[in-house]
């Protein structure tokens, strides 16, 4: 699944970049293979023609703020844009604290897995030794057993 | 033997129960594709998190895509301080349009300038299209207006501590005075990239 995933990503970014576009180089992991073709779609043109900014314009703009709906309108796209950024910074960290959570509690369950493993192994030596014990008081030396 | 079946069962158990950079930058390739940029964003910077540098660089390209390009220009520097070996023209480009869209013009033509063919026909011609449109732009005198603009982005994003941010804006209100015979706040411009300068060398960063 996750190799055709990659493949079509890749097959993706190359039919979109064109024959002779900068490869990911060719160890890169799949995971940054498919990123770095998702990203080579995705390079556009930008959505506006370039214009200078003026600070007299903003200055106006914020003049009128008050009394049209523009303050409104910017303070209400801020508030948006500030919530998607912690929304999105919120579930960073949470993916990342989970992956974190899961591979502790792996690592202690195979060491737990491990301890008992041994602790099987050192019974089953001792018990060896005992069966050995018994073996050769019942048969004596040099008998056969 | 019983101890190496022990250490492979382990190190397989933990690799399944916590994924890998790579698995979060498979993710976020997945969401980039679909231009579902925030959950990219999202997966790209648990990527970084999880230990690979070198994602810091699709987190910048990706705040690009999601027209935040005040934080793509500090993703790109920050890049370039934790991952400077994976810097390439396809990153140039994308850094390009955070300065485009940050409406440094100037540092946009300049990164675009050095792409050559190395990102490719399709994102080349692109680039030779836009530099282009910036042309008559970065070569008439501009207003007075404008680089007073630049003057306040470059105060207010140094009084942030955004000092890579400021260092630009006082960049592209030097550029636009040059472009001009009175030389409007040229000086105060240079004074202000000085400023930034010393910043960083207090705070120890590379400049």
């Amino acid at each position: 699944m996750k190799l055709e995933l990659v493949a079509s990503l890749a097959a993706f970014g190359l039919l979109a970049a064109g024959p002779a576009h900068a490869a990911a180089p060719t160890d890169a992991p799949p995971g940054k293979a498919a990123a770095r073709a998702a990203l080579v779609t995705g390079a556009d043109l930008p959505a506006t023609p370039p214009q200078l900014p003026s600070q007299a314009s903003d200055a106006a703009r914020a003049a009128l703020g008050g009394r049209a709906f523009g303050a409104q309108g910017d303070a209400s796209r801020r508030a948006r844009e500030q919530a998607a950024r912690q929304a999105a910074d919120d579930a960073s960290e949470s993916i990342t604290a989970a992956s974190k959570r899961a591979a502790q509690a792996a690592v202690a369950a195979a060491a737990s897995a491990s301890a008992s493993a041994n602790a099987d192994a050192r019974a089953a030596a001792g018990q060896a030794r005992s069966d050995a014990a018994k073996s050769k008081a019942t048969h004596g030396p040099g008998t056969r057993p | 033997m019983k101890r190496l079946a022990l250490l492979l069962a382990l190190l397989s158990s933990v690799a399944r129960a916590g994924e890998t950079a790579d698995d979060h930058m498979l993710e976020g390739a997945r969401y980039f594709q679909a231009q579902q940029f925030t959950e990219a964003l999202v997966e790209f910077r648990v990527a970084e998190r999880t230990g690979d540098a070198g994602a810091s660089w699709y987190v910048a390209s990706t705040l690009v895509k999601l027209r935040r390009p005040e934080d793509a220009l500090d993703a790109f520097e920050r890049a370039e301080t934790s991952a400077a070996g994976d810097r390439d023209a396809l990153f140039d480009y994308y850094h390009a349009l955070a300065c485009y869209d940050a409406r440094l013009f100037f540092c946009a033509d300049r990164l675009l300038s050095a792409l050559g063919e190395q990102p490719g026909p399709r994102i080349a011609a692109q680039a030779r299209q836009i530099r282009a449109d910036l042309a008559h732009l970065i070569s008439i005198p501009p207003s007075t207006g404008a680089i007073d603009w630049y003057h306040a982005r470059a105060q207010a994003t140094l009084s942030a501590g955004r000092i890579a941010l400021a260092r630009s804006y006082y960049n592209e209100a030097s550029s636009l005075a040059a472009l001009r015979s009175d030389g409007y706040r040229r000086k105060e411009a240079l004074a202000g990239l000085a400023r930034a300068r010393a910043s960083v060398a207090q705070a120890g960063v590379a400049p």
